[in-house]
């Protein structure tokens, strides 16, 4: 490892360079680097669960987003908001479903609060306002209820309809 | 002592072998270097963990309408948010929340229940569920202009609570800060209760001296070992000058 660089390896090889201070932005590497005493000059760090094409538009995000300010703590009590996206993040995340999924998955491994944030944000903006049938067909989720528990939940859910 | 022959068949099996074993090794490292996991392409993939997260920047009402028919995981983890509470908006969600999801999880499985919006009072009062008579831990959140006599109908239902948390109390309802009050609610009306946080904002729309000040204060904190508190005064709220103080008391009570 050479200066402030890092070497970050995905599972199917690929090793990325980045600098440390990027890097950081996720708590896991920030942790591996830390507090288990791992070293810039270490040879790299495994992300066994992150493919390259992942791990690339992850650099690509936490480079882009390099400077922001810590993310606030969490507090389940605040209102979140769905709509403070910004139009780097927007385009940053015109993707196919899979990989839009990919990289909640791999922003949650990694431990990169902005990201994930980010990209739940607009899974949760793709299904705002859809009706189940919508989000069965745009989600391809599979309908496992028996046709007497279908009519159960459709009585139950009769009082939706009304205003 | 082995002839020739054998000696030369020993070599080549051995040569053989190790070759054998190196190409093995090339093609596992080329195996895995190929290998890439099962990708994701589904909603339906993602841990609970994850869709909890995004369920958590929906409201009730969006969960609800566009996933609870859709299949019976989706369905158990919209309950399980429900049991991790909500920010309820508006009455409507309110209804849905305590008319149509809580009847429906079994009494043993709700054991905290966080109210969020001033209908619940009512609601609550009036189709008080059944199943929530063994919730241990009741947060009640945003309820505005409640009197402490209303607040202890409401508690009454929970006979059995063991933690109870009131957040975000705007008030001008003066029992609040009726030290005898309190002490009924936690001696008699909640006999288990163990923890009690308390953040309310107690407002007042006259004029109130120095001395009573410390009173009112006094009042409240004497019970519990004198809690920190903060205490804002008329200037500082500059949205509206007719209130003249505000009292907000901050703190956990370890009760016994």
């Amino acid at each position: 490892m050479a200066g402030n660089k890092i070497k970050l390896q995905s599972n199917d090889g690929d090793t990325f360079d980045v600098d440390v201070e990027i890097a950081k932005q996720s708590a896991t590497i920030k942790t591996m680097l830390e507090d288990l005493g791992m070293s810039e000059e270490d040879d790299v760090i495994p992300l066994p669960n992150v493919n390259s094409a992942i791990l690339k538009k992850v650099i690509q995000w936490a480079t882009h987003h390099k400077d922001d300010p810590p993310p606030p703590e969490d507090d389940e009590n605040r209102e979140k908001n769905l709509s403070d996206i910004s139009s780097w993040d927007q385009d940053f995340l015109k993707v196919d479903q899979g990989t839009l999924f990919e990289l909640i998955l791999a922003a949650n491994y990694l431990d990169i609060k902005g990201l994930l944030d980010v990209t739940c944000k607009t899974v949760a903006n793709m299904i705002k306002g859809r009706t189940p049938e919508e989000i069965r067909r745009q989600f391809n989720i599979k309908n496992d209820f028996t046709p007497q528990e279908e009519e159960q939940i459709k009585k139950e859910n009769e009082w939706c309809e009304e205003k | 002592m082995s002839n020739p022959a054998q000696a030369l068949v020993q070599y080549f099996t051995t040569r053989f072998t190790r070759l054998s074993s190196f190409t093995h090794q090339y093609k596992l490292r080329q195996k895995i270097k190929k290998w890439r996991p099962l990708k994701c392409t589904a909603l339906e993939h993602l841990p609970n963990e994850i869709l909890l997260e995004i369920f958590s920047y929906l409201t009730l009402i969006d969960i609800h309408t566009s996933f609870y028919d859709l299949n019976t995981r989706l369905n158990q983890l919209i309950i399980f948010s429900c049991l991790r509470g909500f920010i309820i908006h508006t009455t409507k969600e309110n209804n849905l929340y305590l008319k149509h999801i809580l009847p429906h999880i079994p009494s043993c499985q709700i054991n905290t229940l966080k109210l969020w919006h001033n209908s619940s009072y009512e609601q609550l009062l009036n189709e008080f569920p059944v199943n929530l008579c063994q919730v241990h831990t009741l947060v009640l959140r945003g309820l505005k202009n409640l009197s402490f006599y209303q607040c202890r109908q409401l508690l009454k239902h929970f006979q059995y609570l063991r933690t109870l948390t009131m957040i975000d109390f705007h008030t001008a309802e003066l029992d609040w800060l009726d030290d005898e009050t309190w002490k009924t609610l936690i001696e008699s009306d909640l006999p288990f209760l163990r923890h009690l946080d308390v953040r309310i904002c107690v407002i007042y729309h006259k004029q109130i001296y120095d001395d009573d000040k410390d009173n009112i204060i006094y009042s409240f904190t004497s019970r519990y070992a004198r809690p920190t508190y903060r205490l804002y005064t008329g200037s500082l709220l500059k949205k509206n000058p007719i209130l003249e103080i505000c009292l907000t008391i901050d703190q956990v009570f370890p009760l016994r």
